[in-house]
């Protein structure tokens, strides 16, 4: 019963927050909301049973909001910030009350053969470094060449 | 109610819709990037439910892909539109 409060409510944030990021006309504000429903994204991550990828979702998200956040105070200087910072707090702590409830909650499944939780990210290791360890190595290298290029073509712009 | 597979499906579909309808009608740049992004969440709410339906660890996998490609795409397009 709680999972099912929780799916509505993360999936109300996510469709909410991401409606607004979509359609404001500031770059800062969509920032700020697709942080949030990356955050909420993240929640519905952790109810699908995927721990691991609900704390990469909220690392990607933070960081790539932050990185957005640099560049842009960079490049234009904003006007004032028209957010309402206690609305803003408010959604984040509720936010990070929700994800600490959710993080808490036990396993709901475990694998017949290997007693192993569906939720632990030791299971997707053990998949991701047995099954598809070739595959992991060609997508690092492959990100590597992208973030390779990516910095090649940012200093290349900047001479 | 009892949340099934079709909730996610439905969630995951309107984020779809979302993030097409900021490509599609939005001539921001970073609007645009922004929504390919709501659209990478969206295949990955798909990927988890499926796997977590099915009891299948494979799903995971290609969400941990795409979770590499999103962070790589906005990092790309940051560095496109700056």
């Amino acid at each position: 019963m709680p999972d099912n409060i929780l799916f509505y409510i993360f999936s109300a944030l996510t469709l909410l927050f991401s409606i607004i990021a979509v359609t404001r006309a500031r770059a800062l504000t969509c920032v700020f909301y697709l942080v949030l429903a990356g955050f909420s994204t993240a929640g519905i991550f952790l109810l699908l049973g995927a721990a691991l990828l609900s704390i990469f979702q909220i690392l990607v998200s933070f960081g790539a909001g932050l990185t957005a956040f640099t560049l842009l105070t960079s490049v234009a200087k904003p006007r004032t910030i028209n957010l309402s910072k206690v609305i803003v707090l408010l959604v984040s702590l509720c936010i990070v009350i929700v994800l600490s409830i959710a993080i808490w909650r036990p396993p709901f499944a475990k694998f017949p053969m290997t007693g192993m939780n569906y939720t632990s990210p030791s299971a997707l290791g053990v998949v991701l470094l047995n099954d598809y360890l070739l595959a992991l190595i060609f997508f690092s290298a492959l990100l590597f060449l992208c973030f390779a290029g990516v910095l090649s073509f940012v200093r290349g712009g900047h001479k | 109610m009892t949340v099934t597979l079709h909730h996610y499906l439905i969630l995951s579909i309107l984020l779809f819709a979302i993030g097409i309808v900021g490509v599609a009608a939005r001539r921001n740049a970073f609007v645009m990037t922004a929504s390919l992004l709501l659209i990478f969440d969206s295949s990955c709410i798909l990927f988890l439910a499926f796997s977590r339906w099915n009891l299948l660890l494979e799903g995971k996998v290609f969400a941990l892909f795409i979770i590499g490609v999103k962070a790589l795409w906005f990092l790309f397009g940051l560095a496109v539109l700056c």
